[in-house]
């Protein structure tokens, strides 16, 4: 009611862009579009500005994917300064020692969220209600749940890369065995593989915690690491970091192709299995020993199979039983 | 993984609205013809100027359900009558005259869909200006026009999720259709 008393006093749209803006609100009035059609008679080209402006707004139907991110930014945003302020006073993302003693912090809620799964052999990308955006290795999942404080993931199996929206109101954190890996806005892969996790950072800053990232502590009393560390750690055991200079290789998957610098091709086909839809197998023990640098590509037309047996020094036999034998070329 | 809401029309509204809509269109036919008669028309050239102005009406892709259904159709219906009144008028003067001359001005576009059809679309780089534009858009105005525009809220959700008031809210939006218009001008 009161949106109609104040559109009466509304000044009266002069433009085509005003009418069609005005002509959105709720509940048009009789009057209302008596004025319009008055506007629109006034001038002969009024319909053509009125039409235009229409056909203007209709044809950004292809941006739509464009603003997803924006949209979602907006769907999930609420106003909560307090927690933004208490990053402040703990004084942001700081560096703090390493804790020797690592206490358990036993998870009391059930597992919520909504769970993200990639197929095996297939790489999926997700883009997530805040803006982020996520690469799930093959065979993973993850499991999400936005609230109003934090923006909590966690890793159940698999890997998987985190390009985190920019919120510095909202902590993102990705839960990970026992720890919890806390970000505002980065790029970094976690992974858990051998009954271990990895953290691989490759932008930013980010802090690994036995804590959530609603306690006010988590940030200074856990790890923290630089872009080109890897942090590995089990379940109750300190976290290793390791500086290394080769992690875009080493998490080259999340750009769909795997790199290879002069590894065994044991390791390469190891590998390589994870993404095929056929099981790869080094007949020939010896040939495992051979020397490999490569860059094999993840996706595309061509199978997996045929891109090894054009790319390495190697021939490949499908079998009937649906294997996949590599021989030496 | 949610799928953004298909639709995303300036004026969409509730598909439950499609049913009653049907029925509504023969009101509106009557009121269009009722329109036409207002200004001076005899009865049954206004049924076939009407007819045809409902079909230029889809043509120009315009939704009956939207608010501006009625005045468009009006002003369309209005448009064709005069046309054939002035090409009925050319006809009877060349018969007398042979004046060929008048013949070649054509006549008036009537509605826009008549203009060649790539002048309405938006090329691939203006899209991308377009894009610019709306990123370079006041925070509370892009937000606004982002949620109309592809969520297709109505301004007051719009306005609840921005703590301003529905008025506030159509300020943006004629704002972002503004600043849209002067970017495919230049």
């Amino acid at each position: 009611m009161i949106d109609r008393l104040t559109a009466l006093f509304a000044r009266r749209p002069a433009t085509a862009e005003d009418w069609l803006a005005r002509l959105g609100r709720p509940g048009v009035s009789t009057r209302e579009q008596d004025r319009f059609t008055a506007w629109l008679e006034a001038d002969p080209d009024n319909l053509d500005r009125y039409e235009s402006a229409k056909a203007r707004s209709a044809a950004l139907e292809p941006l739509r994917g464009v603003f997803e991110a924006d949209l979602a930014r907006i769907r999930w945003r609420r106003r909560d300064p307090a927690l933004s302020r208490r990053l402040l006073l703990s004084g942001g993302l700081v560096a703090a020692a390493a804790v020797g003693g690592v206490l358990m912090w036993p998870s009391l809620s059930a597992p919520a969220g909504r769970l993200y799964e990639s197929a095996p052999g297939r790489i999926s990308d997700v883009v997530l209600d805040d803006g982020s955006h996520v690469t799930l290795d093959a065979g993973s999942a993850i499991r999400v749940s936005l609230d109003d404080r934090v923006r909590r993931v966690t890793l159940e199996r698999g890997a998987a890369y985190f390009e985190v929206a920019h919120d510095t109101a909202h902590p993102f954190q990705v839960g990970l065995m026992d720890r919890k890996v806390i970000v505002t806005g980065t790029r970094f892969t976690t992974t858990l593989k051998n009954e271990a996790a990895e953290v691989a950072l490759l932008e930013g800053r980010v802090v690994i915690s036995t804590r959530d990232a609603a306690d006010g502590r988590a940030l200074t009393d856990g790890v923290a690491m630089a872009p080109g560390d890897q942090a590995v750690f089990q379940p109750g055991r300190p976290v290793v970091r390791h500086v290394r200079d080769d992690l875009d290789v080493a998490t080259a998957w999340r750009k769909r192709r795997l790199i290879f610098r002069d590894a065994p091709l044991s390791e390469v086909i190891a590998a390589a299995s994870r993404y095929s839809d056929r099981p790869l197998t080094i007949v020939d023990s010896r040939l495992g020993a051979l020397r490999i640098t490569a860059i094999l590509p993840l996706d595309g037309d061509q199978s997996l199979v045929d891109r090894i047996d054009a790319l390495l020094p190697v021939t490949v036999e499908r079998t009937a039983d649906g294997r996949a034998l590599v021989r030496a070329e | 993984m949610d799928a953004p809401s298909e639709g995303g029309g300036v004026f969409a509204r509730p598909a439950g609205e499609a049913a009653r809509q049907a029925g509504a269109v023969a009101g509106l036919r009557r009121d269009v013809v009722s329109y036409l008669q207002r200004k001076g028309q005899p009865l049954g050239d206004a049924e076939d100027a009407v007819q045809e102005a409902f079909v230029r009406f889809h043509r120009a892709g315009h939704d009956l359900s939207s608010p501006d259904a009625r005045p468009l159709l009006f002003v369309i219906a209005r448009n064709i009558q005069n046309d054939r009144w002035k090409a009925a008028a050319r006809e009877s003067r060349r018969l007398v005259a042979e004046d060929v001359a008048t013949l070649d001005a054509g006549p008036r576009a009537i509605a826009s869909d008549d203009r060649p059809a790539d002048d309405r679309l938006i090329g691939r780089q203006n899209l991308a200006a377009a894009a610019a534009v709306i990123r370079a858009l006041p925070q509370r105005t892009r937000e606004a026009f982002l949620m109309h525009r592809f969520e297709t809220q109505t301004y007051r959700q719009i306005a609840a999720r921005l703590g301003v008031s529905v008025s506030m809210v159509e300020k943006y939006i004629a704002e972002a259709l503004r600043q849209l218009k002067m970017s495919a001008e230049d």
